[in-house]
């Protein structure tokens, strides 16, 4: 729920700043974007489950963004699109901590019946 | 306790992540027109287009610098004034070239065209597409124009920038001389792309072959053309200060 209403804020906050990311950087920032979802997909997961840790969340964040971007930015000087990697690898794992989030929050449910 | 960090934690990525989606996704709407997706031709053609533009403006930044680099002469030379006339001479003579008023001679091709021979119980419609028309002579020239040729002659006749090509009867005019089939048009340029514009399927020539015209193209290394003997009439015309 938290992350919905950061989501809207935080888009909210956006277009009220209205800063234009420069033209070349625009397919970098969807890969980090990417990166940085899936994170915060794993944090949901980790709190429902738990065994969420501080360090590792904020080092995950911020590095896979960071990595992601250089991935995309490397397969763009190789003329290879390495962005595809980390698109199928942060989309599978995204899908994967939704799969799992899913299934704690129903159990959750089932068992406050 | 360990939950609420967490909540915390979360709120702030997903803020962040949120102004990343909004700044992404209003870049894109304020530019829609800024990113077009070509496909690989679209592209090819845009690229060489990009490569024309830029090829043309160092064509250009090249000419400016030569005649800046001539005003600069100018300027500062008041001593040596035997280069700054042998300069203008030079100039001048280029001018002449180019308008005609002197005889030139260089590498280029010949095209020699005749009208089809003419049997009997042709209706007159296959009649008028066995002669050469005036028309024809302009697409011709035109063509060759195109393909970047310096100097055009009809005949002996230097086509120049007043020149006309008139139907006359059974003659053309061309510098209000009447001149008559065989024609034989002259013109200096690189004769490799001369001929092979001239030649190609695409050009007029061909059309005119299909029409059974007698079409002969020769390349040259010696193509002499004659100067204008015409005057340049300046009665009207007045230059813009």
């Amino acid at each position: 729920m938290i992350g919905f209403v950061g989501l809207i804020l935080g888009i909210i906050i956006g277009v009220v700043w209205n800063v234009n990311i420069p033209d070349k950087f625009s397919p970098y920032m969807s890969v980090a974007i990417l990166a940085c979802l899936d994170s915060v997909f794993g944090a949901i997961r980790a709190n429902l489950s738990k065994n969420f840790k501080t360090d590792i969340f904020i080092s995950g964040f911020f590095g896979n963004a960071v990595l992601a971007v250089a991935f995309a930015y490397l397969g763009d000087k190789l003329g290879v699109p390495i962005y595809l990697a980390v698109v199928v690898v942060f989309g599978g794992r995204i899908f994967n901590n939704f799969a799992i989030i899913r299934r704690e929050l129903i159990e959750k449910a089932k068992s406050h019946q | 306790m360990k939950s609420s960090e967490a909540n915390i934690f979360l709120f702030m990525a997903s803020i962040i992540i949120g102004i990343l989606i909004s700044t992404n996704i209003s870049f894109t709407k304020s530019k829609t027109n800024k990113s077009v997706f070509l496909n690989a031709k679209q592209y090819q053609d845009a690229y060489n287009y990009k490569n024309k533009l830029h090829n043309e403006i160092s064509g250009l930044l090249k000419q400016y610098n030569d005649n800046y680099n001539k005003l600069k002469k100018y300027r500062s030379s008041e001593k040596n004034e035997a280069q700054v006339v042998a300069g203008i001479n030079q100039e001048l003579n280029q001018n002449n070239m180019v308008l005609g008023k002197v005889a030139v001679k260089g590498q280029g091709i010949s095209i020699y065209l005749n009208d089809a021979p003419i049997n009997d119980g042709l209706d007159s419609f296959q009649y008028k597409m066995k002669l050469v028309h005036n028309t024809d002579i302009i697409q011709v020239i035109n063509d060759l124009k195109n393909a970047g040729s310096e100097a055009i002659s009809i005949n002996g006749h230097r086509i120049v920038g007043v020149s006309e090509v008139y139907c006359s009867g059974p003659f053309l005019r061309v510098n209000g001389v009447k001149i008559a089939s065989p024609f034989l048009i002259n013109a200096i340029g690189n004769k490799e792309v001369l001929y092979t514009y001239m030649m190609s399927n695409e050009n007029y020539l061909k059309i005119m072959m299909t029409r059974k015209i007698v079409v002969e193209v020769k390349k040259s290394d010696n193509i002499k053309i004659p100067a204008y003997k015409g005057e340049y009439k300046t009665e009207f015309m007045k230059e813009i200060q």
